[in-house]
């Protein structure tokens, strides 16, 4: 497995069960010892730490949804996309690398999409853990 | 000269290509974001779908500048008005369909407006300074996109301020008698 240290910063958002107009996002940071530095920023600010053997299996996770997405357009997005008030997105999820740029999923198709259900479940996860 | 951060205002920035992701875009060595990032047809795509663009600007004694830009097919048109002390001083409205690709190439392009922190708000006061930025698009194809901010503004938004600000002329007020 890939060391962490090429990501700078993930971000995820994604629509509260509750309602539509509320987003649960959260954050997490690449720290020395390969683990992940876990923020839920909205509903409530939490701080938590993922340890190493559970940061790869989310650094696992998380290959397999870019490599599932990127090869289709309908689903790769750009930072400037990532618009909490489109309700045609259901989540969005940004890594950034410390090379200078990003990769972005946008998730718009419950039933379609590769890992929709996948990534809303993990992330869900790691939101109310 | 160096490119001015859309985010952060500060021109410590430099040029990317990315060719695992075929993209390629601006690196603000201040705030550590990714700006302008294109992978050579989104943003072209928002250029072209662009029909309506609405500006609004309110200062902190209560005038309000608007700038309505509409295009149908290859006809666009530009409608000054302001709004002061409760009297709305409308503007004719300008035919400016030989300019709105520079226009559009400024918006998405020079000034990053994609990439404008929104919204953005200052420390709120009695009297308050407020814009607003919205565009629609083609057939709803694109999701609308809206900015705005009160009493904090993004770096870019002076560049407008100064554009639109040469449309209220004078000549160009509506004064009802044509």
């Amino acid at each position: 497995m890939e060391a962490n240290k090429s990501i700078r910063e993930i971000n995820f958002w994604k629509r509260s069960p509750a309602s539509v107009e509320t987003v649960e996002k959260i954050r997490l940071t690449p720290k020395a010892d390969k683990s992940f530095a876990v923020r839920i920023t909205s509903p409530a600010i939490k701080n938590k730490d993922l340890s190493v053997k559970d940061s790869e299996g989310f650094l696992t996770f998380l290959n397999q949804v870019l490599e599932k997405n990127s090869s289709n357009t309908l689903y790769e997005a750009f930072r400037y996309e990532n618009n909490t008030s489109d309700f045609n997105l259901k989540f969005f999820l940004e890594v950034d690398y410390s090379d200078y740029t990003y990769q972005a999923i946008k998730g718009i198709h419950p039933f379609k999409q590769p890992c929709y259900q996948e990534v809303m479940k993990y992330f869900g996860n790691l939101i109310e853990k | 000269m160096k490119i001015v951060c859309p985010i952060c205002g500060k021109d410590d920035t430099s040029g990317f290509l990315d060719k695992e992701l075929h993209t390629q875009g601006m690196h603000c060595n201040s705030c550590n974001t990714d700006f302008g990032v294109d992978d050579g047809k989104k943003i072209n795509e928002y250029q072209k779908l662009l029909t309506d663009f609405s500006y609004s600007h309110k200062d902190k004694e209560g005038t309000v500048k608007e700038i309505y830009i509409h295009r149908i097919k290859d006809s666009v048109t530009l409608t000054p008005s302001i709004i002061e002390k409760g009297v709305l001083q409308p503007y004719s409205p300008i035919d400016i369909s030989s300019m709105f690709d520079k226009l559009t190439d400024l918006f998405f392009n020079k000034i990053y407006i994609l990439d404008w922190v929104s919204p953005l708000t200052g420390l709120i006061l009695d009297k308050n300074e407020t814009y607003k930025i919205e565009m629609k698009f083609s057939m709803n194809l694109i999701p609308d996109v809206k900015k705005e901010g009160t009493n904090k503004f993004p770096p870019y938004l002076v560049v407008l301020e100064k554009l639109f600000d040469s449309f209220f002329t004078e000549e160009n007020k509506d004064n009802g008698s044509k």
